[in-house]
């Protein structure tokens, strides 16, 4: 062989080698020592890469066992072909089948591998595999089906046979002698035996649907009711069809039968609610219509007709019938609800108003459905329709006596017996700071901070007894503040049911108006108790400087030792000095406590202590107008007053009776005070013989500023009847004598006091 | 020794007045008031009054006024709780009559016994 030809062979050789679509490695035990350019193309490395590289570098597709084992088979047999798994350069991996072949060149063992990817082949494979598991499936399904089927047979519910029209003679499944309610083989399936079990009624039907299936060749399909050996009515479906000689002749009718009792009996139950439903919707005058999407069709009933107007019976029309009723007012709005209601599937419930055939408007109230195919698209709606006029107009006028009851200034509930609030108005939710909704679910007692649910059955009874009732109380706001309220209730009748209705004046305002006129009250009586101390001032500075007068000079003595030699002495003048510290002591209380400005508090006080002390705190200004005081006490004299205040009011008294006595002479001046109980209530009577008082001076003596003293404020006398009349009693004054005027205090009597 | 006459309204106080001035040998005639002392003979024959401010009736200055009408110069010591302006006021124009504080020290309403009676001769 010469080098050219030599050379050109194995050009055409390695072209042949580069140009196949296999790849192919030359190897030396794992290390490659060569390869073509399909080998290169395919794993996606160059030549020179490769063949530095060992073949477990490329293959991934075998277990170190399994190559041992192809090694030995090669080395063997001197090939194998196998499958295994190729790793590109890229690290993908695909599918080979190798083919390798032992080589025995010079002194070595060289190795030619022959790689055909076969990803296409494994695809195919794999398919196949699938569409076999995929039948095999089925085939299992239909196994499990058949056997259902049979099982369903066997459970009686589904019966088959053969008949030989010809012969009368036939065969059937166990379970359709069950149907017959017959053991299996009692009585052969034949034709007259079938008629001998049938209902006679159907019995025509069955015989001309028989006739009809046989000559025209049709499907037997029929309901129809059998009888069975106890009497028994049942309902069965037969399904059956004629074979036909080829004469044209039917050789053998083949069919099943079905237990049709229970869909029997539920289509009776159905028909019955059909029959109820219409019933109820004839009693409720509701119409019922049915809107077809293909045709824009409404069927409608005749009471819907009868609402619309017209006539009473039952029609069709086109859907523009209806919409040309619908008040224009309305119309937009039915048009955006119904679309909302088409799209969320929810129930189409609406009330809107209509203009009748008549013209006459009313108001309606549709309830409806929109149907869906499979499609999701709506093939029908269907509903009921309601003539709600007169509802609404009862509702609208309710809606009036809201707004009146709403606008109403006072809170008003509505109350059942049991203290439940019915009903409240805006200004009840506003002021106790609840809703609507939450306020009709309370209790009254709730809401209430003076009444327990003892006494609010009490006040009911009472509020029944007399028909209305108004008391003072206090509600307790959601927030906890307490609002006082002054309360009308009624109790009044709805439907055989008693209501009370209470309306609650919010009083708060009043009250405090009521709390700042006692205190400016107190503040008044407090001055006119100083104004009276300071024009007793110089009278008191002087009484008080008495008695200390007498302690300073006889303290001088004891210690001048006037009486150190006379025992008995010497005590008298201490005693006298302790007894002259108590009575200026006596001084100063009476002074402090009269003009102590504390709130009135009032308590059990015998009034003779009372007369005793205002005469004590005066007794120096009587002594030194030379008025002589005379007291008639009786031995009762119990009160509940306020100390300070009372006895304010008779210093005042006694000290207009000093005054009203300056003018006539010494002698006759002369004060009497006296107490004595009347029917229901203690009367306290300060008189003085000062002349009287003058018609004009009568008219005016309570009126504020009022006085006929330079001095004077004018408020002792309005002050004081203030004060009597907080009390619960009266301040008058008797002039009826020309020379003397008597004020009488009356304070009711402590059992009278509640009903003062 | 002097003799002295006092007019005030409380027993206790003229009893209490009295033993004082004794202790130091003054002659006390007591009485009850303004009236009961213009009634009595002896009005202008004492050497000092000592006349209580505030009296039922006629009041001390009054009393005092009623007795320089009637000549009667003795000096007066005018007993008061508290001098305020309105007693300053109804002394105007009144000589020989000063005043004492009531209650007062035995001391200061000796000192001025003494001075009055001394004055006056």
């Amino acid at each position: 062989m010469n080098a050219p030809d030599s050379q050109h062979r194995r050009d055409v050789a390695q072209l042949t080698i580069d140009q196949c679509r296999d790849a192919i490695f030359w190897h030396r035990g794992p290390q490659i020592v060569y390869v073509n350019e399909q080998a290169c193309r395919s794993l996606g490395y160059t030549r020179e890469q490769l063949e530095s590289m060992t073949l477990d570098q490329i293959d991934d597709g075998l277990e170190p066992e399994a190559k041992r084992a192809i090694m030995e088979q090669i080395l063997r047999d001197g090939s194998a072909v196998f499958e295994t798994i190729n790793i590109r350069s890229d690290g993908s991996r695909f599918p080979v089948e190798l083919s390798v072949t032992a080589h025995e060149i010079g002194d070595e063992i060289l190795f030619c591998g022959i790689a055909r990817d076969i990803s296409a082949r494994k695809e195919t494979e794999e398919k196949l595999f699938a569409s076999q598991r995929a039948l095999q499936h089925k085939i299992h399904e239909l196994e499990l089906t058949e056997r259902r089927s049979i099982l369903a047979m066997e459970g009686g519910r589904l019966g088959t046979f053969e008949w030989i029209p010809s012969q009368d003679e036939g065969h059937a499944s166990d379970s359709f002698y069950r149907l017959f309610g017959q053991k299996p083989g009692d009585v052969p399936p034949t034709y007259r035996s079938f008629v001998a079990q049938a209902y006679p009624d159907d019995l025509p039907r069955i015989e001309r649907v028989f006739g009809i299936g046989r000559l025209r060749r049709r499907p037997i399909a029929m309901e129809t009711r059998i009888v069975w050996p106890d009497g028994s009515i049942h309902w069965i479906e037969i399904r059956a069809r004629f074979a036909y000689a080829e004469t044209g002749d039917p050789i053998r009718l083949d069919g099943v039968m079905v237990d049709i009792d229970e869909k029997k009996s539920a289509e009776k139950r159905l028909d019955a609610r059909q029959h109820e439903l219409r019933l109820a919707l004839d009693a409720s005058q509701m119409g019922t219509f049915e809107w077809d999407a293909q045709d824009n069709r409404i069927v409608y009933s005749a009471q819907t007709n009868r609402i619309l107007g017209y006539g009473v019976t039952a029609g069709v029309s086109h859907v523009e019938w209806f919409i040309r009723h619908i008040h224009p007012d309305d119309y937009f709005m039915i048009r955006r609800s119904i679309a909302r209601v088409r799209r969320s599937r929810e129930y189409h419930h609406l009330e809107h108003r209509i203009i009748d055939a008549a013209g006459r408007t009313k108001w309606i109230e549709i309830r409806g459905q929109f149907v869906y195919d499979s499609d999701d698209r709506v093939t029908h709606m269907r509903g009921v329709v309601a003539d709600v006029t007169l509802r609404k107009q009862a509702e609208e006028e309710l809606q009036l006596r809201r707004f009146a009851v709403d606008a109403a200034a006072e809170a008003m509930f509505t109350i059942d017996l049991d203290g439940f609030i019915v009903d409240a108005n805006l200004v009840a939710c506003d002021r106790l700071g609840y809703t609507r909704e939450e306020l009709t679910g309370m209790k009254i007692t709730d809401v209430s901070a003076s009444e327990r649910s003892a006494s609010f059955h009490e006040s009911v009874a009472e509020t029944r007894q007399q028909g209305g009732r108004m008391h003072i109380g206090r509600h307790r706001r959601r927030d906890g503040g307490i609002i006082d309220v002054e309360i009308t209730a009624r109790v009044f009748e709805y439907r055989g049911q008693e209501y009370i209705c209470a309306s609650a004046r919010d009083i708060t305002e009043l009250k405090e108006a009521e709390q700042r006129l006692r205190n400016l009250d107190q503040q008044l009586a407090h001055m006119n108790r100083i104004s009276s101390m300071g024009e007793m001032a110089s009278t008191i500075a002087h009484e008080l400087n008495q008695p200390l007068a007498v302690i300073a000079n006889n303290a001088s003595l004891l210690e001048l030792g006037d009486s150190a030699d006379d025992i008995d002495d010497f005590k008298t003048l201490t005693q006298t000095i302790s007894s002259q510290a108590v009575l200026a002591g006596g001084i100063v209380r009476r002074m402090r406590g009269f003009c102590l400005n504390k709130a009135p508090t009032e308590a059990r006080v015998d009034l003779r202590e009372v007369i005793e002390e205002s005469i004590r705190l005066l007794a120096p200004r009587l002594r030194h107008a030379f008025v002589a005081v005379d007291t008639k006490l009786q031995t009762d004299c119990q009160v509940t007053v306020d100390r300070i205040q009372i006895q304010q009011v008779l210093v005042n008294l006694i000290q207009n009776g000093i005054d009203a006595m300056s003018a006539v002479p010494e002698s006759r001046r002369q004060l009497s005070v006296s107490v004595h109980s009347r029917d229901r209530f203690i009367r306290i009577s300060v008189t003085d013989t000062g002349g009287g008082i003058d018609a004009e001076n009568a008219k005016r003596l309570f009126e504020p500023f009022h006085s006929t003293k330079a001095s004077g404020m004018g408020m002792g006398l309005p002050i004081s009847r203030s004060i009597v009349e907080a009390h619960n009693g009266r301040l008058m004054f008797d002039n009826t004598t020309t020379d003397s005027t008597t004020f009488h205090i009356d304070l009711p009597l402590p059992n009278f006091e509640s009903s003062g | 020794m002097a003799a002295l006459a006092l007019i005030d309204d409380e027993p206790l106080v003229r009893e209490s007045f009295a033993r004082l001035l004794s202790s130091r040998d003054h002659a006390t005639t007591c009485f009850e008031s303004a009236e009961d002392f213009l009634k009595s003979a002896e009005r202008g024959g004492y050497d000092c009054l000592i006349v209580d401010f505030r009296l039922p009736g006629l009041s001390g200055c009054e009393l005092i006024r009623e007795l320089r009408s009637q000549s009667v110069t003795t000096p007066v010591i005018l007993l008061s709780g508290n001098v305020d302006e309105s007693v300053s006021a109804q002394l105007e124009g009144i000589t020989e009559v000063c005043t004492l504080d009531k209650p007062c020290l035995s001391a200061d309403l000796f000192a001025m016994v003494d001075s009055c009676t001394q004055v006056s001769g």
